[in-house]
């Protein structure tokens, strides 16, 4: 064996010195390392997870959103449609009313000048019968001299009917 | 309360001359002119009071034709003026 260049101690030296090095590199080094790297690796899966947890929320939530947009959207036109045919309403009324004013005022206007007309000719009835009654008595105070006074006076006491009065 | 002292003096004079019995009863004729003795015993036969009463004859230029007998508060208007102002209140009512 010498002869061919192996020496056995040596081997033998280095077989156990790989071996003690294999057990040491095991126990404190290949096995932290491939633990924590096992642990990186899960940490890594469970990352990827949550990532994909995420974005699946994510999605759902968008989704969720464009559903509310939706039905915003469909309530904002229900309710401008329903604001217009209200303010339709409004506007029919509001013009019916303003109508109905009109309608009033005029028959008001209408009663106001009735009236008018009514005193106006009231008033010159009076007039005419105020002058008339003028004219009578300018005449009789031109036609009845004393004389006539006393005729017509005594005509009036002649035909004074019997009066009883009590004291 | 203002009471006017005009009538005033005449409620006096009234409630007064209620309350003695024995008082004359005053009668004022206002006429267009002095009225005569035949005139006023015209007036005698036709109203019994001024029988028994104390005429005052006064003459109004304002009337001009006829009488107004007053007595106390009550009037006998016969004159021409208010049978021309019922003429016109006529007029006015049915013109």
């Amino acid at each position: 064996m010498e002869n061919l260049g192996i020496d056995l101690k040596l081997i033998v030296a280095q077989i156990a010195s790989f071996a003690i090095f294999y057990f040491v590199f095991n126990k404190f080094i290949s096995t932290p390392l491939l633990k924590y790297l096992k642990k990186q690796k899960e940490q890594d899966e469970l990352r990827e997870k949550l990532a994909e947890e995420l974005e699946e929320r994510k999605a759902k939530l968008e989704e969720k959103d464009r559903e509310m947009d939706r039905e915003r959207k469909k309530a904002l036109e229900k309710a401008m449609v329903q604001s217009k045919k209200d303010a339709e309403i409004v506007k029919q009324e509001m013009i019916d009313d303003a109508k109905k004013e009109a309608a009033t005022l005029v028959a008001k206007a209408k009663e106001q000048l009735e009236e008018e007309r009514e005193r106006m000719y009231k008033e010159m009835r009076k007039q005419i019968a105020d002058v008339s009654i003028m004219m009578v008595q300018k005449a009789l105070k031109q036609y009845l001299t004393p004389d006539a006074q006393k005729e017509v006076t005594k005509y009036i006491i002649s035909n004074v009917p019997e009066t009883k009065l009590e004291n | 309360m203002q009471i006017d002292p005009a009538l005033k003096e005449d409620l006096k004079k009234y409630l007064l001359s209620k309350l003695n019995n024995n008082q004359i009863p005053q009668v004022t004729i206002r006429a267009p002119y002095e009225l005569s003795a035949e005139d006023l015993s015209a007036l005698k036969r036709k109203i019994d009071l001024l029988n028994k009463a104390d005429i005052q004859v006064s003459v109004d230029p304002a009337i001009m034709a006829g009488l107004v007998i007053q007595f106390g508060s009550s009037v006998i208007d016969l004159s021409i003026n208010t049978e021309l102002q019922t003429l016109a209140h006529t007029l006015y009512e049915t013109a």
